[in-house]
Order: structure tokens, then C-alpha cells, then sequence
């Protein structure tokens, strides 16, 4: 009976040792890079002190978040005195956590201009201090048997969403607010996320995804892709980083260091596009395993999104607030809001200018 | 199930299955075991034959069907990508992050659900009490409660460990209750009136007659504590081999997906496997 109790104990023992020290989790920590894994955090000198902050990214690592990986390899958070941790969460869960800053410890967060009026209108104290995307990113996309000049041309076509959720069933709303079309004038499917295969064979005629996303993958297979953007329908804002007002009220210098920082990454995102793929594989090396050069043109798809007119008068990263008060009308006329949220407290421009 | 069976001189007679009266029983005896070699070839040659048909089956769809990789890469596809993606180090990465919070997940469900099965198998007031509430806790989907546990605990290994435990507590507990409530009642008799306290009726008597079906529940647990482990990792976070399928996803890396399930199933076996070789080795009576 002891010799079998110290068998179980021992054989605990190099269960648990073998699952703690095969390989520790990354942490934004002085833990040596190690090749070939994730960079997970900022270079310093060991004299140098940083304040820490989280930036929670909405879902995925993915080369479109390109300009923060820029800003923190080519250290513009650094000389803004901050360490910069990336943390992966669904968008609206990052919404939720940035709001309940402190506590969760989480500073910024990557959210869509419509999940920061939802979040208003469920009392979240959240506010947009930057845009990313100038233009809404998603689209309607198809063969090149199937024309999309217009959206009159959607009329009796089956359309594929991933679901009634997110950005791609907004861009259909919004069809249908910006049109006049109904759901009886097209035949909606709903597909989860396969809208490339299923465009391949032929399953839906017209699918909902972002621009640099399937689209990119289908002409990478050598398909023709007809483009419809849901921005030229109807400009509603896109993603942007969000904070709590309480940090804004606590912090402000903080929240303009960061925003700073992360415009410069961004610049030099759109002035350097191939140092900024090299540097985004630093930290998504799962992207060099499979085809790099689909992860490429993705990222080149993305630049003409983070800057406009609009940007090149009032720099990098500002809030439309024509398009929110486009995005706030339309989320009320279809029913997205139940009521009205104050705009002037959702977004603002304060933090991109010196 | 009974066959035909010849009975010597006398006519055929037919048997159907599951009606059978005891006295043909015990004239035509019972069907007999097959023979040793059978046995071994069936262990030794079916199983790769069945995987082997498989895989060949798997190719040949991809090839008539003409599939792009995205959509569904051939065996031949997936296995070179498993061993780039070895060979650079992040299949490790991510399984070790995997096998953390499954492991953690485990240690602690088995913990809880141990000492609580053995409280409610004790306290009929406690498990009138709390099993209703238990039993409704398990129509909750992980996959509801786990964007809350992140929410509370964030995207560390203590709220993935978490996750993993939820899922893995109930089959634990429910297998320590019945395996204690299984003992035979002459037994805990015999012993109290042999004047054994309560630690010598647990260390003599509950604990090894319980660990057979307390095994049961454990190899159930570890294999849930490997899918509650991912779905932590689906929800949040940058690493382990639920987050590597979210990426994979993210970059229309099908065959990379396929690599993470591999490694996840053979995580799963291996567990399988320790714990089986364990409960040989702890529960020989048994076998």
C-alpha cells in the first residue's frame, strides 16, 4: 500500500512538473525571446521604467494589427515610457473589460464604433480616442459572374452571413436601411464562417466578410472578385481604440502617450508596408508556417483603410463625426439601439493632436 | 447472442437471440472467447489497417473532389505541416499551454469533486441539498460561462485552469459518490464493529474499493479537462492549442488546424493511456 501511494505520488509529480516546466506561458516579463515564438515584450533597458499597460486586440493575432506591432518593435511606446502588453479577446469582451478598468487591469482595447455605442447603451463609461479604419472594412463580395456595381444588383441574390451578430450582418442592416431593399428581396443564408468556400463552389452567389479577408484569399486561388463596399453604401465607423472614461478623467497624459505612440506605428506601418510584414510575423511566426505571402496581401489590402481625406487634413487616427452620427442614426433606425446614447461622450478627437 | 447450433443427431434447432431457455443454454454451453492469435491480430493489424483505410479514404476524397487546402488538405498536407510546425518550436509552445490549464483544470476538479462526492455520499441533508443544483449546473454550455470566467478572471492560466475544472468537476464527483455508496454495507459494518475510526474506514475500506470506479470518473475527467482547457483558450488569449486553431482560422491555415487537432487528440490518448497503465497498477484485484 506505500509503495503504490508513493507510485501516485510520484507519477503526480511528473505530471505536473512536466506541464509547468515544458514551457511556461509568455509574459510581458524580462523572459529571454525565445526564435520562432510570439514576441511578447518590450524591449528594455534594465534601467529603463516603464509603466505597464495592457491593449487588448479584438479576437485574433493577425498581421491587420499591424500598426501596434510597428509602434512597439520600432519603440515609440518605449519613448512614450510605457511597456506595452497585448492581450486576445473577443471584441466584446475586450469592451467590457477596458470599461471595468481599473480592476481588470486592462488600459485600451481595439473595439468597432457601433460595439462602442452598444456598450454606452448598456452603460458601459467607454470612449473612442482613435480610429483605425477610415472606412468600414466589410464587403460584399462575389464572382466575377455575378455583378455588384450597385446594391440594386443584390436583388434575388443569395447573400451569406457568418450569423446575425458583428460587422457583417451590420453591413447587411445597412444595406437595407441605405437601399430601400428588404430581407424578401434577397435570400439570406447563414453560413458561420466559410464565406470563401462557400462563394467557391457556388453556394451563395454574394457573401459579407472584411475587405482583406476572403476576397484576398479568393484571388489568391485565382477566382475574379467583384467588390460591393458596404462603406459606399453607407459610411458607418469602424474599429478604433477605446478607453474607460475613468482613465481619461485620471490619466489623460497617458491616454495621449498612447495614442501617439500608436499613430507613429501607424505611420510608419503605411510608409514601410514590408518592414511592418516583417515585424508582424516577429509576433504571428504562425503566419510564416503556412503562406506568408497571403498573410502579405492582406496586410497591403488593409493600408488604403487607415487613411483618408479626412486623415490627411486632420491627421491619423481621427473620429468622422459625421459617420458616428451616420452609424448612431441607422443602429436606431434598425433597431440595434433601443434608444439614443450621447454621441459627444461615445468618441473623440482630443487625443490624436498635440 | 446465441447461433445456430448444431445439436449432434438431432435436428437443427433454432435459436433466437435473447430467448433462450437455460437448459439449451447449459447443453450447448456458451460462445467461447476467440482463440489467442485471432485476438492479437485483431490488436496488432486491425487498428493500423483501419487508420491506414482511412487515410486512404481521406486522400482520395481531396483528390476527386479537388479540394484547395483551405477548404480540406489531404493527410499528406497535414503531416508535413505538423512537422514545420515542430520543427519551429510553436507546437511545443502551444501544447505546453494546453497541457497546463488541462492539468491544472484536473488537479483541481479532482480535489473538489473528490471531497464533496465523498461529503454528499456521507450526508444524505447535503446531497439533498446541493445535487439538484449540481445536476442543473451541468445544462449550463462551457461555452456560455466561459467568456464570464474571463470576464471576472481574466486571460491568465488561473481563469483557463478554471474553465478546465468546471467542465471536469461533475463526472469526478459523481463517480466518487457512486463508488462510496457502492460498497457493500457488511463491509462498513464489520469494520465499525471491529472498532475502526474514520480514517481506518476511509484508508482500509472506501478508498481502495472505491478507486475502481473512481477511476472511471478520473479517465472521463482528464479527457473533459483537455476540451475545457481549449474552450478557455477559444475565448481568450494567445497561446495553446485552442488559440493556435483560432489563429489558424484567422489566416486560412485549414492544414494548421488540422495539426492542433492531432496534437490535442493525442494529448487526449495519452492521458487515456496513464491513467489506464495506473489504475493496472493501483487496482490489480480488479483485473
Amino acid at each position: 500500500m506505500y509503495l503504490k501511494t508513493l507510485i501516485i505520488i510520484l507519477m503526480l509529480m511528473v505530471l505536473l512538473v512536466a506541464g509547468c516546466s515544458a514551457g511556461s506561458p509568455p509574459s510581458a516579463t524580462s523572459e529571454p525571446e525565445q526564435p520562432g515564438l510570439p514576441v511578447t515584450h518590450t524591449p528594455v533597458a534594465a534601467d529603463q521604467q516603464l509603466r505597464r499597460v495592457t491593449l487588448a486586440l479584438s479576437y485574433m493575432p493577425n498581421v491587420q494589427f499591424a500598426p501596434y506591432y510597428v509602434a512597439r518593435s520600432n519603440g515609440h511606446y518605449v519613448a512614450a515610457g510605457l511597456d506595452v502588453v497585448f492581450d486576445y479577446n473577443f471584441e466584446t469582451d475586450v469592451a467590457q473589460r477596458v470599461a471595468r478598468w481599473p480592476q481588470s487591469q486592462i488600459e485600451f482595447a481595439t473595439v468597432s464604433g457601433a460595439s462602442v455605442l452598444l456598450a454606452r447603451q448598456q452603460g458601459l463609461p467607454v470612449q473612442s480616442v482613435m480610429t483605425l479604419y477610415q472606412d468600414f472594412p466589410v464587403v460584399f463580395f462575389s464572382k466575377s459572374n455575378v455583378p455588384l456595381a450597385t446594391p440594386r444588383d443584390l436583388r434575388g441574390r443569395s447573400i451569406g452571413i457568418p450569423g446575425r451578430f458583428g460587422e457583417s450582418f451590420y453591413a447587411l442592416l445597412a444595406l437595407f436601411y441605405a437601399s430601400g431593399l428588404t430581407e424578401d428581396d434577397v435570400q439570406v443564408q447563414e453560413i458561420g464562417f466559410t464565406q470563401a468556400q462557400m462563394i467557391l463552389e457556388d453556394r451563395v452567389e454574394v457573401a459579407i466578410g472584411y475587405a482583406m479577408n476572403e476576397p484576398v484569399l479568393l484571388r489568391q486561388q485565382g477566382v475574379t472578385v467583384n467588390i460591393l463596399r458596404a462603406a459606399d453604401i453607407l459610411p458607418l465607423v469602424a474599429n478604433g481604440i477605446v478607453v474607460s472614461e475613468q482613465l481619461i478623467e485620471q490619466d489623460p497624459d497617458l491616454v495621449r502617450r498612447f495614442v501617439h505612440a500608436s499613430l507613429r506605428g501607424l505611420q510608419d506601418t503605411l510608409d514601410n508596408p514590408d518592414e511592418a510584414f516583417t515585424i508582424s510575423l516577429a509576433e504571428v511566426p504562425e503566419a510564416e508556417l503556412g503562406d506568408p505571402e497571403l498573410q502579405r496581401q492582406v496586410l497591403l489590402e488593409s493600408l488604403p483603410y487607415w487613411h483618408s481625406a479626412l486623415t490627411d487634413e486632420h491627421g491619423l487616427g481621427y473620429s468622422d463625426p459625421e459617420a458616428w452620427e451616420q452609424t448612431h442614426r441607422f443602429m436606431l433606425a434598425s433597431g440595434l439601439l433601443t434608444h439614443p446614447v450621447p454621441l459627444a461622450e461615445s468618441f473623440t478627437n482630443e487625443f490624436i493632436s498635440d | 447472442m446465441q447461433q445456430m447450433i448444431p445439436l449432434g443427431r438431432q435436428s437443427r434447432q433454432k435459436v433466437y437471440p435473447g430467448v433462450v431457455s437455460p437448459t439449451e443454454t447449459l447443453a450447448t454451453g456458451f460462445d467461447r472467447p476467440p482463440r489467442r492469435q485471432y485476438r492479437l491480430l485483431s490488436q496488432w493489424v486491425g487498428l493500423p489497417l483501419v487508420l491506414l483505410l482511412l487515410l486512404i479514404g481521406w486522400q482520395m476524397l481531396v483528390m476527386m473532389r479537388d479540394y484547395q487546402s483551405f477548404i480540406l488538405p489531404g493527410p499528406a498536407v497535414v503531416v508535413e505541416r505538423f512537422i514545420i510546425t515542430a520543427q519551429s518550436g510553436l507546437l511545443w509552445h502551444h501544447t505546453s499551454i494546453t497541457l497546463q490549464a488541462a492539468l491544472g483544470g484536473f488537479v483541481l476538479a479532482l480535489g473538489v469533486g473528490v471531497l464533496l462526492g465523498y461529503l454528499l455520499a456521507h450526508l444524505r441533508w447535503m446531497e439533498r441539498a446541493l445535487a439538484p443544483v449540481l445536476a442543473a449546473s451541468q445544462a449550463i454550455p462551457i461555452l456560455a460561462v466561459a467568456p464570464l470566467l474571463i470576464l471576472w478572471f481574466g486571460t491568465g492560466f488561473s481563469a483557463r485552469a478554471l474553465i478546465a475544472g468546471t467542465i471536469t468537476f461533475f463526472p469526478i464527483l459523481i463517480s466518487t459518490i457512486v463508488a462510496l455508496r457502492g460498497i457493500p454495507h457488511e463491509l462498513r459494518e464489520m469494520a465499525l464493529i471491529s472498532g475502526a475510526t474514520r480514517w481506518q474506514m476511509l484508508r482500509h475500506i472506501e478508498a481502495p474499493l472505491a478507486l475502481p470506479v473512481l477511476f472511471g470518473g478520473i479517465r472521463t475527467g482528464l479527457s473533459l479537462a483537455t476540451t475545457g482547457a481549449v474552450v478557455g483558450e477559444f475565448v481568450a488569449g494567445r497561446a495553446g492549442l485552442g488559440a493556435l486553431i483560432t489563429i489558424a482560422r484567422g489566416l486560412f491555415d485549414t492544414p494548421l488546424i488540422f495539426v492542433a487537432l492531432a496534437m490535442l487528440s493525442g494529448m487526449t490518448l495519452t492521458f487515456y493511456l496513464l491513467v489506464y497503465l495506473l489504475e493496472r497498477l493501483l487496482v490489480r484485484w480488479e483485473w
